[in-house]
């Protein structure tokens, strides 16, 4: 139980990446939005101009009235077909954070446009930045919906190109009431959080970093599963024959056993991954996962069986391996060692694989090292406190039940996981 | 022992470190607009792409065979100012084939030359060689001749219609040719159609569909050529398809510059309506464009089993049910002609071809037959030969769904004509609209 | 017990290995028909107004969402509107739509071909390759597949597989594509004149496809140039333009005939409107750079500043490496130790003539002379004939103390195009003395 929570906390630590809020629709982007509205008897429009992180850099020091007074230029209206021209009046401008520690631009500005004698045709035309590439919308009325939400939040749907509308048609008439100027956004919202929260599919295109205390919270997870794992079937055997080192050989012998195992281990599930990587040079890493997490299902399953039913039928007869490990020499603990580590175990398999899946190759071979690290202060512990304690373990029996259990139950678990894995990847089997 | 732990440990470590250097490649990278050479990928070819086939006995002229083939695709009449022209680099083939073997017996190929390279100051007007080739002997049988300009608008190309009439022309084999620009002939409601075959209204024989090409051009070849050059004598059937080739290229330039002719290679082809668009899976695409019709047996299998009819069967079962393999009435009305009843049988070569019995007679001025042909009746329609008005859309989706086997619906796609009349006297595809004029897509009003 | 451990582990490897094979490679019966789900009315892919192309497919998508190959179709289309626009929103749109295609349908040719294309836009050289090759097994008879691994062959430096690609997309479907790829493989063998023939008869095959076109016309243009015929480069620019009004491409590199001309300003104001359109670092760096030589030292800091910007954007972007950039520091000697470092993380990335090239010159700057000759002589091994390639040759040949030798490249390199850099032309003609 405790191992799979462990498994559970690792995976998570790898799947959590942290944002990096670049501008959504690209760094190079002047997008631009109107408002046309009528307050009283007057038409205004409020202008809202984004400008991403280079256009920003190239621009300097916004000085915001002359920018208003250029964009009021930069737009042509007709009312009833004849000219307007548009005052700019009140502005407000704020620096939200981009991408690359650098600052994007939110500006927005009030338009004082003529007076409505009655309903008239509109005609607005915005011809502003005409050449620069960017979201470009126009709505008509004070209360009219934006699908940007005045470029504060870009939809993220995949069906929809970037809005380029850059004239209007309308008709529009006086309304009741006084002609009061529409209010512009004040305070924090100026800085347009939600935009940058929003980035939406670009975290899931993977602008990820993984934080400093991302990776050091995930190897402290790997070496402590791999400690406990050290507790688990496979190897098992290795802590008993620690334990027969510990009768009659030195710390060394302990500490070489433990490195032994672990490094061969390691140098296996590496070589997996090697294999891996270089399958994937040929074949699409998208269509190699979905086999992989399946074939790896189906190992773990297989293995945490063939374990079950190996203790299941020897469950009674430990006595008789015992005569088997006498001699040690540093060919036999290497030859045990070897073996002990030899097959990659499942969960680091879970580990490396998950990793791949997640395009973190490096980082998952990271976590192998850690686990394997505390696979071997595992051992090694196990090993040198039999050794130290050798005349106390002498008179305690390994056969216990309970300790007996402790490997099924473990093997069970892993069934259980390998199930697990293999049912969640079937579907994506093809 | 202490040095083995060791060099294993350097051992793990340096491999590490070499897996992590390898997949550094394999992080993810956003976008950044070009560095490198990027060179276009997924244009297509237009100007070397068959749209249609046509072969009927000339209503008009009853002892000649008109033989029309159309090229470019949705060519936008306001596609200003990169207007469509034929490219000076292709080879444009019409074939003719007397013996029911697949291979061609005449070709004629057609090349044409711009003034410059492409047409960016309007000038469209290109003049075209054609040479015929018989028994293994080729000849020029025109050159020089004119095509019209493209109809950009009363100011560039006025009284457009005198312009492109001027350009008939006649070759010295016999034929009258005309090259150049034209409306497309070809109706059918494109969106429904390929839209998984949706039949807009009912089973879409009451009109309600809408024609997506109306207002769209096509550049098209119009050759009008004795019967008798024709006529196999036998059987009377004529086997007529359309190519185009464009030059084959290595890397390494091949020094044998003496001979300087150029080597072809087929890029597009079409004999049947809508073959290729609806039957041939996408991986083999290009090579059914690459392929000559007396290897057709090789595709045999996607007119066997007819995945129209799969999905025929999926979207509506309540018209079902339709029989999806083993479709051997489909095989023989597309690859070898009709045996039973004798319509315009060739042979057991298995050919994609139009294949035109010339001893039947037409039965109506142009435009004018029943545009259900065979399957309305009139027997010198769709699939013998294929005429202008028929409608090879409605034809197909009903033999597809069983007409040659007892299981007769009247299937269709709600479009029953084109937006323009043809002419009646050849070329007979009417003209273009003007890059001016720039409607396009036209809605049918249903009909009882 | 050790035996069935050992049998058991062989075991595993050869069932994995096994599994990945036929998972990638192969897997399933025949080739799915995918043929009649096709949106919007049309076959194929058809860029006169890809605005309006897209416009129909995404109202055909809202209606049938799951059609896999009007979402293969999109993916191709938003592809092209980044070429046309220069927006990089429509490369995460292209992948998010063709992720989705892959997803209901795996082996769909087109979606694993486009997004092959995808990749090779956003550097992924080694991605581009792996999908290539697949899209090559799910249909060897498709062209469209060999220039998507032909072309992150030749960004990897395998220049013999890239040609042979390049050969078999020919071979298969002559076409704009495989004509301009021709052009590039023999530009890069150094045949001039079959070069140029490739990319006219490219030109003949783009007609009524604006951009098509208007990039052929550069590339023409740029052939031209390399050899110092500005007049006809300027034709082909101008030529371009009206194809496609504002393409930066040929805005830029008239830009360059301008400055080659002389004339200054105009070159000023036309590399302003490419920067506008795509600020591209090469752009940015040759804005800088006109500046400069125009006297306005306040405006070239100001673009090398910017350049600064777009790295920082690159690498928050998750793009840790550019060659250009590397480039561009090593040229005008911003921190020439990191540019090296720069230089060789982005050879790892590109090992292209291109990427030796500039990891020679980086070294070259670095005072490391001997390394650097190595790496000059491997970017000319194909008998590229680049003057600024040449260039870089004679600096190194005369940081090694081989005067006799530099100044026959510095002549060589003036020889092909006196005008081959702003900044480096007129030092080639000082040493060349």
């Amino acid at each position: 139980m405790k191992k799979l929570v462990v498994l559970l906390l690792g995976l998570a630590c790898l799947v959590l990446p942290t944002v990096a809020a670049a501008h959504p629709l690209g760094n190079f982007t002047v997008n631009r939005f109107s408002r046309i509205e009528v307050s009283g008897p007057r038409l205004y429009v409020v202008y809202v101009l984004d400008l991403a992180e280079i256009p920003t850099f190239q621009a300097g020091t916004i000085d915001a009235r002359s920018y208003a007074r250029r964009i009021a230029r930069g737009v042509e209206v007709t009312v009833n077909g004849r000219p307007a021209r548009l005052v700019s009046g009140s502005t407000a401008l704020a620096h939200p954070p981009g991408a690359g520690g650098l600052r994007t631009t939110r500006l927005e500005v009030v338009l004082r446009g003529p007076r409505l004698r009655g309903p008239s045709s509109l005609s607005y035309h915005d011809a502003n930045y005409a050449d620069r590439i960017g979201w470009k919308e126009i709505v008509v009325g004070a209360n009219a919906q934006s699908i940007s939400h005045e470029l504060r939040a870009y939809p993220k749907d995949l069906l929809q190109s970037p809005l380029d509308v850059t004239s209007v048609v309308a008709r529009v008439g006086p309304v009741a009431g006084a002609d009061v100027p529409p209010p512009l956004t004040r305070g924090p919202n100026l800085q347009a959080p939600d935009r940058v929260a929003d980035a939406g599919f670009a975290r899931l295109i993977g602008r990820d970093h993984l934080g400093a205390w991302v990776v050091l919270a995930s190897l402290a997870a790997a070496l402590f599963w791999g400690a406990t794992h050290a507790l688990g079937p496979g190897h098992g055997k290795t802590i008993i024959t620690a334990y027969l080192v510990g009768r009659r050989g030195t710390p060394r012998h302990a500490a070489f056993l433990g490195l032994i195992v672990t490094v061969t281990h390691t140098i296996g599930v590496f070589a997996l991954g090697l294999v891996t990587l270089l399958l994937s040079r040929f074949v699409v890493p998208d269509h190699l996962y979905p086999w992989l997490n399946l074939t790896s299902g189906l190992l773990v399953v297989g293995i945490g069986a063939s374990v079950l039913t190996a203790r299941w039928r020897h469950r009674h007869a430990h006595a008789h391996h015992h005569h088997d490990e006498h001699e040690i020499s540093a060919r036999s603990l290497l030859a045990v060692g070897v073996s002990g580590g030899l097959l990659p175990c499942p969960s680091a398999l879970v580990v490396l694989l998950a990793a791949i899946s997640l395009h973190r190759i490096a980082f998952g071979l990271l976590l192998i090292v850690a686990f394997s690290a505390g696979l071997a202060l595992a051992i090694t512990g196990i090993g040198l406190f039999a050794v130290l304690a050798k005349r106390a373990f002498a008179r305690v029996s390994f056969d216990g039940r309970v300790i007996a259990f402790l490997p099924a139950v473990s093997s069970l678990v892993i069934v259980v996981v390998g199930l697990a894995m293999t049912v969640h990847a079937l579907p994506e089997v093809r | 022992m202490r040095k083995l732990a060791l060099a294993l440990l350097a051992v793990a470590g340096a491999s590490a470190l070499a897996v992590g250097l390898a997949t550094r490649g394999s992080g993810p990278a956003a976008a950044t607009a070009s560095s490198h050479r990027e060179a276009p990928l997924i244009s297509e070819d237009p100007t070397a792409d068959n749209t249609d086939t046509y072969a009927f006995r000339s209503p008009d002229k009853p002892a000649t065979v008109t033989i029309i083939s159309n090229w470019i695709p949705a060519e936008d009449p306001a596609a200003g100012p990169n207007w469509y022209t034929f490219s000076p680099t292709a080879r444009y083939d019409i074939y003719a084939d007397k013996n029911g073997d697949g291979k061609p017996d005449v070709t004629w190929y057609f090349r044409f030359k711009t003034g410059g390279p492409t047409a960016f100051l309007g000038n469209t007007q290109q003049t075209y060689t054609v040479t015929r080739v018989e028994n293994g002997k080729s000849r020029v049988v025109g050159s020089g001749l004119l095509t019209p300009p493209d109809n950009i608008g009363p100011r560039s190309t006025p009284d457009y219609h005198a312009l492109a009439a001027a350009q008939v022309h006649q070759l010295d084999d016999g034929a009258t040719v005309f090259a150049g620009q034209r409306d497309d002939g070809f109706f059918a409601d494109v969106g429904a159609v390929f839209d998984l075959v949706a039949i807009r209204n009912g089973t879409g024989a009451t009109g309600g569909g809408k024609d997506f090409l109306a207002g769209y051009a096509v550049h098209a070849i119009a050759l009008q050529v004795p019967l008798t050059q024709l006529d196999n004598g036998s059987n009377h059937v004529v086997g007529i398809w359309s190519g185009t080739d464009r030059p084959k290229v290595t890397v390494a330039v091949k020094k044998n510059r003496v001979k300087k002719t150029t080597q072809w290679a087929q890029v597009s082809r079409l004999g049947n309506p809508l073959i290729n668009e609806l039957l041939i899976p996408t991986q083999l695409k290009d090579k059914w464009n690459a392929s000559t019709p007396d290897k057709d047996k090789q595709f045999m299998q996607y007119y066997s089993n007819s995945i129209l009819a799969q999905l025929l069967n999926k979207l509506y079962p309540q018209f079902g049910p339709f029989k999806e393999t083993d479709r051997q009435d489909l095989v023989s009305v597309l690859g070898t002609g009709l045996q039973t009843p004798n319509l315009n049988y060739t042979g057991p070569t298995f050919a994609d071809e139009i294949r035109l019995n010339l001893a039947i007679a037409p039965t109506a001025p142009v435009g004018n037959g029943n545009r259900l042909g065979v399957l309305g009746g009139d027997l010198a329609g769709y699939p013998n030969g294929r005429r202008l008005e028929d409608d090879v859309v409605d034809i197909s989706e009903r033999a597809v769904g069983g007409v040659l086997i007892g299981h007769s619906l009247p299937l269709g796609d709600g479009v029953d004509a084109n937006d323009v009349p043809f002419m009646a006297s050849f070329p007979y595809e009417s003209d273009p609209f003007s890059g001016f004029d720039n409607t396009k897509g036209k809605d049918y009003p249903t009909h009882p | 017990m050790t035996r069935i451990r050992l049998s058991i582990a062989v075991g595993a490897a050869a069932l994995t290995a096994a599994a990945l094979l036929l998972g990638g490679a192969l897997g399933g019966p025949g080739p799915k028909a995918a043929a009649p789900g096709l949106a919007a009315g049309v076959t194929d892919f058809r860029s006169t107004n890809t605005g309006a192309y897209v416009a129909r497919l995404q109202e055909a998508l809202g209606q049938r969402p799951d059609d896999v190959r009007g979402l293969g179709l999109l993916g191709l289309a938003y592809q092209q509107r980044a070429r046309e626009t220069g927006d990089p929103a429509y490369y995460t749109k292209s992948r998010g739509v063709l992720g989705r295609a892959l997803r209901l349908a795996p082996r769909d040719l087109i979606a694993t071909g486009a997004l092959g294309s995808l990749a090779l836009s956003q550097h992924r050289f080694r991605e581009a390759l792996a999908l290539g090759r697949r899209a090559r097994l799910l249909s060897p008879t498709t062209a469209r597949t060999y220039g998507v691994s032909g072309d992150a062959l030749v960004e990897l430096g395998r220049y013999r597989e890239a040609f042979a690609a390049f050969d078999e997309m020919a071979r298969l479907r002559p076409s704009l594509a495989a004509y301009a790829r021709i052009s590039y493989a023999r530009e890069l063998r150094g045949d001039f004149g079959g070069a140029v023939a490739a990319m006219r008869l490219a030109q003949t095959a783009a007609i009524g496809e604006p951009e098509a076109l208007a990039w052929t016309a550069v590339q023409l243009g740029k052939l031209y140039w390399s050899r110092g015929r500005l007049g006809a480069a300027a034709r082909e620019y101008r030529d371009a333009l009206r194809a496609f009004r504002g393409y930066v491409y040929a805005e830029d590199a008239l830009a360059q005939v301008e400055a080659a001309r002389g004339r200054l300003r105009t070159a000023i104001t036309l590399e302003q409107r490419a920067v506008d359109g795509v600020p591209l670092p090469q752009f940015v760096a040759a804005l800088g750079d006109l500046q400069r030589t125009a006297g306005d030292e306040r405006a070239a800091r100001h673009q090398y500043a910017t350049i600064r910007v777009i790295q920082r954007l690159l690498v928050a972007n998750g793009v840790k490496t550019d060659l250009e950039t590397a480039l561009f520091d090593v040229d005008h000697t911003i921190g020439l130790r990191h540019a090296l470092a720069v230089a060789r993380r982005a050879h790892a990335e590109r090992p292209s003539i291109d990427g030796d090239d500039v990891l020679a010159w980086a070294l070259a700057r670095n005072g490391r002379c001997a390394e650097a000759l190595s790496w000059s002589k491997r970017s000319l091994r194909l008998g590229t004939q680049d003057a600024l390639k040449f260039f870089h040759r004679g600096a190194i040949e005369r940081c090694l103390g081989r005067a006799g030798a530099a100044r026959t490249w510095f002549t060589r390199a003036l020889e092909l195009n006196p005008h081959f850099s702003l900044l480096w032309a007129p030092v080639a003609r000082t040493w060349a003395r």
